[in-house]
């Protein structure tokens, strides 16, 4: 097979037990859905207001690389924030959403066999887009002694035949967040070994406690090879325009650029007009959300404290990372269990790797009284279980 | 310099257009249909595969102009939203699992998506008989003459056959609607024939309910869904058309 192609695939999905999982929901009432990672925040209005009033007007000049106006402001994002230089007109692409960058950055860097470095456990998305690619995934395991962060010494020992780090900061599925100091010394594992680095920073501005996040291409001479893949969607809540975008080495965005217009063509423009309203529109109501998750966060962490459930710290972002361990079954049961028995829908851990048989994803999407609820049902499931495990035991 | 998959090759001739001088004329009631939609909330993910009535609409329209019926109780499921039809075919080759060197049967030198296929290293053979590594046939509608023939190739070696209606689903002008095989053939178009539908892009895939998952897994992992307020519009300019039609 030329490996100029995109590679067969197997058409392997271990995304069967969610999709089983959201469908009965769907069909249960007064369920708390505490999986999927769509903000339940509406998009601040005045956003869509700018975006219908640019389209209108039609205002600004568009390439198939992204309305020019966007890809300036993002540039400036960067230099104001982060003290990166991106050429607009040549290091900016915007996308349907990071996760469209993502699939079609795996499409630009991978060819069939290479080794592409992925924390464990993971966006199962990453999966599907290095598969197309034909890639092989080469996962680099985490864990809660340190609170699912990836460590520059595992990612040495996996460095064997592979060109490419996927590096989630602030993470999916685990909420983690990699300190400043541990993001320099992965950059530097990564320079030593000629590594390309994808950023995924889609979380980076949803970080709690005033925490820092370190861009890995801020790092020494990491700029050069690092792609940066980033969206609206989770900041400004507006997963539904689908717009994202990807900085990174001119070579590299010409050729996503060309993938790009061979695949799905330029981005909805109307959604580009959305994402410049948020960018250089007030940030106060990206503030009120962050309050917002901020608040949802306590209550959560609290709640699972009160039961006794172990996580890992959640850092940024909307998702928290749970050892369902205790519960002495795996987390596909427990999740269906928990959605029958309990009306509370967490993602099973397996859904981001087939060894986190004893962790959940929970995300934090609802408001504060209804997650003190679903903590609530929780710990009723709990002692229920308790109780059924007592009676059998006397029974015998 | 970024080392890039060597498939970047394929790719050298492909010209990025200035979208400037591509025209948008939407009317200001669809885009205030747009935007009441989003002010009432419709800012998240769709459901995946599309709003549920405008996959029901797209079912109903194809199976209206003779092409195949939809599944009784959930018409919906026999398609799949996309954001426009180069997408389209891409999540069909995905969910086809062809591989390069495979080879795809059509009456056409020249196609809309030939840079899409030589991405996927496919070869594209003109004339209508078999080769053993034949995967599939692909005709458009209103450019091809030969929809008897390739439909009838699919069947003689039990492949797979795309047919591409482009922006012609709702052409009154354009009769017989091409032949189609309930459960070989794979429809494709999409919306662009509706004033406005240029500047809020949707393209659909239609087929047999029961291989629809593997189509819509690969458009769940390149973008999740197509935007809502493209969705949104093209609910309004189907709305539209109905109205101007009755």
């Amino acid at each position: 097979m030329s490996s100029r192609a995109i590679s067969s695939r197997s058409g392997r999905d271990a995304s069967q037990t969610l999709t089983h999982l959201i469908q009965t929901a769907a069909r249960m009432s007064d369920v708390i859905r505490l999986g999927a990672g769509d903000p339940d925040l509406a998009t601040p209005q005045e956003i869509i207001h700018e975006a219908t009033q640019k389209l209108r007007w039609r205002e600004g000049s568009v390439s198939s690389r992204g309305l020019d106006a966007l890809r300036r402001a993002i540039a400036e994002s960067f230099l104001k924030e982060k003290n990166l230089r991106y050429d607009p007109d040549m290091e900016i692409l915007i996308t349907n959403g990071a996760q469209e960058g993502l699939f079609l950055t795996m499409l630009a860097l991978v060819s069939p066999g290479d080794g592409v470095l992925v924390q464990d456990p993971r966006y199962p998305s990453y999966d599907q887009a290095i598969e197309a690619a034909g890639g092989r995934i080469i996962a680099v395991p985490t864990g809660r002694d340190r609170d699912f962060t990836l460590r520059p010494e595992d990612l040495q020992s996996r460095l064997k035949g592979a060109g490419v780090l996927v590096f989630v900061n602030p993470n999916n599925p685990t909420g983690s967040l990699v300190s400043p100091d541990a993001v320099q010394e992965i950059a530097e594992v990564a320079r030593k070994s000629a590594l390309t680095v994808i950023s995924d920073e889609v979380y980076e501005k949803l970080a709690f406690d005033d925490a820092e996040v370190l861009s890995i291409a801020q790092c020494h001479a990491m700029q050069r090879r690092t792609i940066v893949l980033s969206s609206f969607s989770k900041t400004y809540a507006m997963s539904g325009f689908r717009v994202g975008y990807l900085a990174g080495p001119s070579n590299f965005i010409d050729a996503v650029a060309r993938l790009k217009s061979v695949i799905s063509g330029p981005s909805l423009l109307y959604s580009q007009y959305a994402a410049l309203a948020a960018l250089t529109g007030s940030q106060e109501s990206r503030e009120k959300i962050l309050d917002t998750f901020t608040r949802r966060r306590r209550v959560t962490m609290e709640g699972l404290d009160s039961l006794g459930i172990p996580y890992g710290h959640p850092g940024a972002g909307f998702f928290i990372w749970a050892d369902i361990s205790r519960f002495g079954m795996p987390s596909d049961e427990f999740c269906s269990r928990l959605l029958k028995q309990a009306r509370v829908l967490l993602f099973p851990g397996t859904s981001f790797g087939s060894r986190w048989h004893d962790y959940v994803r929970i995300s934090i999407l609802q408001p504060e009284e209804r997650l003190a609820e679903a903590i609530d049902r929780i710990g009723r499931f709990d002692a229920a279980l308790q109780g059924h495990i007592e009676r059998e035991r006397n029974e015998s | 310099m970024i080392p890039l998959a060597e498939r970047i090759a394929s790719l050298t001739d492909v010209s990025l257009p200035d979208e400037s001088a591509v025209e948008h004329h939407v009317g200001p009631s669809m885009l205030d249909s747009v935007e009441e939609s989003l002010l009432e909330g419709e800012t998240h993910y769709t459901v995946r595969p599309g709003i549920p009535e405008l996959r029901r609409q797209i079912a109903a329209e194809i199976e209206r102009k003779g092409g195949p019926a939809p599944d009784a109780e959930h018409p919906e499921g026999n398609v799949l939203i996309t954001s426009r039809d180069s997408e389209s075919l891409f999540v069909i080759l995905l969910g086809l699992e062809v591989a390069a060197g495979d080879a795809i049967v059509s009456s056409r030198d020249h196609f809309p998506h030939a840079a899409l296929f030589r991405l996927m290293g496919l070869e594209i053979h003109r004339q209508t008989r078999l080769t053993n590594n034949t995967r599939l046939t692909y005709r458009r509608w209103t450019e091809s003459s030969k929809h008897h023939d390739l439909l009838a190739l699919a069947g003689e070696a039990d492949l797979p056959d795309i047919l591409d209606l482009g922006p012609d689903l709702w052409n009154e002008s354009l009769k017989p609607f091409p032949p189609a095989e309930k459960d070989r053939t794979l429809i494709m178009g999409n919306l662009n024939a509706f004033r406005g539908m240029v500047t809020f892009p949707i393209a659909y895939v239609s087929g047999p309910r029961a291989h629809m998952a593997r189509y819509r897994r690969w458009k769940q992992a390149l973008s999740i869904c197509s935007a809502a307020p493209s969705q949104r519009a093209a609910l309004y300019g189907l709305a539209a058309f109905r109205e101007r039609d009755c």
